[in-house]
């Protein structure tokens, strides 16, 4: 096996990781043992490994708010275990409990930034200013930041990408189409077929990918990066896929019918990444060996963090205290 | 120090421009900052910062209220610390989670590392009635944990307070009002700073207290100097940093006066007069010997700003009681 598949192998254990977590999560939900609902992103994560790992290391990433922290495991800052303490309100590695779901940890080291606002859009915002940051210090690296296509209706994605363009800022826009927004198909909230088509507004160059191939995604982002590395120009990726899951675990998901979902099911972004690894002569045993991992992984994560301190409210709050009178200068 | 007479609007610009040239990492970043005004910009502290830091220092946008302040969030993340001009404070509402969230919830989440954002806007208004562009919104933005409130009313708070803004690590709403740009007062050649959260006692009495924000202030040392020959002698505190609140030197004044009337140009209702007048309450009840009293705005949807006749009947009313 060559280095590539071998790495490619390794994104497939990863990405199963990232689906066995979700499934967990969603099971322990039902179970009352979660204190917060997950929004999983079943389905999608395609999108999630390939903007990550299309980028360079020294690039940023505002993670979409879908994929249970991903982004943070590939980028090397956290553990599956910090993140499984997390849902079940127990305290992490370091004895210290997060305030925010794990997709939205703030790892500016890493190059990841954290949500600030979850009102879906504001992502633009935060992101165009450290894409902002990028080009006042003449530094070179790319900004990428992703709404599904419910979000491209806020007027922070209009006036995000019209600033991005007018003031030649390197941001990545990717476009999780995913059909649904929540309970609201595409067709009634989005005006035009291809998201991408709204690049026209703004001048900047934009790309169609099927969002539920990693590899296209992936190397539709290495294209994309380096040319807003030399054009110092905006780029919008509309990556299509589809929300297998519910939105979050408070959903009854009974809006949208079974034949649907089958159909999409059938274009899985696992299926298609292990057809890929079969392709280049990866063994079926190989592939079994690396979901075996990834699930054992996932449930020795809960083992370790059902065992740890529940975090405590009064921590919680000094913690934050300590932050504010840091600001205040009290 | 060796003093000069400059107004309002000059002395904001001085500091933009010294601490610009103290440090690389500030920028100034706002709509029709650059040209607009033979170059003084919209509220006219522009002037010659285009020309002297170019346009990686001195950043126009489109109309874009909203990304220019969400962008301070990111740009701050990133080593950077933008100083957004935001043309009218009524248009701050367009930016409301950037500062509510982004400047507090984001810092938070920032664990303790510098999250520097000045954002300074006009605020307020001098004539009666005007609907729009005269808004007074720092009751708004007061109930935001970790934020700063920050109005100053001379030339020398202006410069001083700014300066402290724009090197604190933190969020702060920097409000200038806009009847005060062309007011001029004594500004010390040298460099020097105004911290944030230090009130100031601009006149002693021991009558009544007033404390006051903005341009209430001025019309506040009108109304105490109409008093005195009257055997009213008046304590002026101008609050100048409304979060945090000085609530010592407030204090003081109250355990010595017992009377106090709180004075600013923002609504009645929810306005930031009710936080001072709860906060004596709770701290200083045993000192008053008269009730609290409060002039404001009414609580309607334009700006009709108190004034000095308003201000002079409560003070009578209060220290007659």
């Amino acid at each position: 096996m060559n280095a590539g598949t071998q790495e490619l192998l390794r994104v497939y254990g990863q990405m199963h990781l990232c689906r066995t977590f979700q499934n967990k999560l969603a099971d322990l939900r039902k179970q009352g043992l979660l204190n917060a609902h997950p929004y999983l992103e079943v389905g999608e994560e395609a999108i999630t490994f390939g903007t990550c790992l299309g980028l360079k290391d020294t690039d940023i990433i505002h993670p979409y708010y879908r994929g249970e922290g991903a982004i943070l495991r590939l980028r090397g800052g956290v553990t599956v275990r910090e993140q499984m303490a997390w849902w079940l309100g127990r305290v992490g590695e370091d004895g210290t409990y997060r305030m925010v779901l794990p997709s939205q940890w703030m790892d500016v080291e890493h190059g990841i930034i954290g949500r600030t606002d979850s009102c879906l859009g504001s992502e633009v915002d935060v992101a165009v200013g450290a894409a902002l940051a990028m080009k006042l210090q003449n530094l070179p690296h790319v900004v990428l930041t992703m709404v599904g296509e419910g979000a491209t209706n806020k007027g922070n994605f209009h006036e995000g990408l019209t600033f991005s363009s007018t003031l030649n800022l390197p941001l990545i826009m990717v476009i999780r189409c995913n059909e649904w927004a929540m309970s609201m198909p595409k067709n009634e909230t989005v005006p035009i077929e291809n998201l991408s088509d709204m690049s026209a507004s703004y001048g900047i160059p934009a790309a169609i990918v099927d969002g539920n191939d990693f590899l296209a995604v992936r190397d539709q982002v290495r294209l994309a990066a380096e040319e807003v590395r030399a054009t110092s120009k905006p780029y919008i990726i509309e990556a299509k896929s589809y929300r297998l899951s519910p939105h979050s675990s408070n959903d009854e998901d009974n809006y949208r019918s079974d034949t649907e979902k089958k159909q999409w099911a059938e274009k899985d972004p696992l299926i298609i990444l292990a057809d890929k690894l079969r392709n280049t002569g990866v063994s079926e045993a190989a592939l079994i060996e690396e979901r075996a991992a990834s699930e054992q992984e996932i449930e020795s994560a809960y083992q370790w963090a059902i065992t740890r301190p529940v975090a405590s409210v009064s921590e919680m709050l000094a913690a934050q205290s300590a932050v504010v009178s840091k600001m205040w200068g009290r | 120090m060796a003093m000069r007479k400059i107004n309002t609007r000059q002395a904001l610009n001085e500091a933009l421009r010294e601490e610009m040239q103290r440090d690389n990492k500030v920028y100034f970043i706002g709509e029709d900052i650059g040209v607009y005004h033979n170059g003084n910009g919209p509220t006219g502290v522009s002037t010659g910062l285009l020309a002297e830091f170019g346009k990686s220092r001195v950043v126009e946008t489109p109309i874009c209220e909203g990304t220019l302040a969400g962008s301070s969030v990111g740009a701050a993340m990133f080593g950077m610390r933008p100083v957004v001009e935001i043309m009218h404070s009524e248009f701050l509402v367009h930016c409301f989670s950037y500062l509510a969230y982004g400047g507090s919830k984001g810092a938070v989440l920032f664990q303790d590392k510098p999250f520097p954002i000045v954002f300074r806007t006009p605020n307020g208004g001098e004539n009666s009635g005007a609907t729009f562009q005269d808004e007074n919104v720092e009751a708004w933005f007061s109930h935001t944990p970790g934020l700063k409130v920050v109005m100053p009313t001379t030339p020398y708070d202006a410069k001083g307070l700014l300066k402290a803004a724009i090197r604190d690590d933190y969020p702060v709403l920097f409000l200038e009002h806009k009847a005060l740009y062309k007011q001029t007062g004594e500004v010390p050649e040298e460099e020097y700073i105004v911290p944030i959260g230090e009130a100031n006692v601009r006149r002693e009495g021991k009558s009544a207290t007033v404390l006051a924000t903005g341009n209430m202030v001025r019309k506040a040392m009108e109304a105490a100097g109409n008093l005195a020959g009257r055997g009213i002698e008046l304590e002026i505190i101008d609050l100048r940093t409304l979060v945090p609140l000085d609530k010592e030197t407030i204090l003081q004044s109250v355990r010595k006066t017992g009377r106090v009337i709180i004075c600013h140009e923002g609504r009645k209702t929810g306005g930031y007069g009710a936080e001072v007048a709860a906060m004596i309450a709770e701290e200083a009840f045993s000192y008053l010997k008269a009730p609290v009293a409060r002039i404001s705005a009414p609580d309607v949807p334009g700006n009709f700003p108190p004034g000095v006749e308003e201000l002079m009947a409560a003070v009578e009313r209060i220290c007659r009681s």
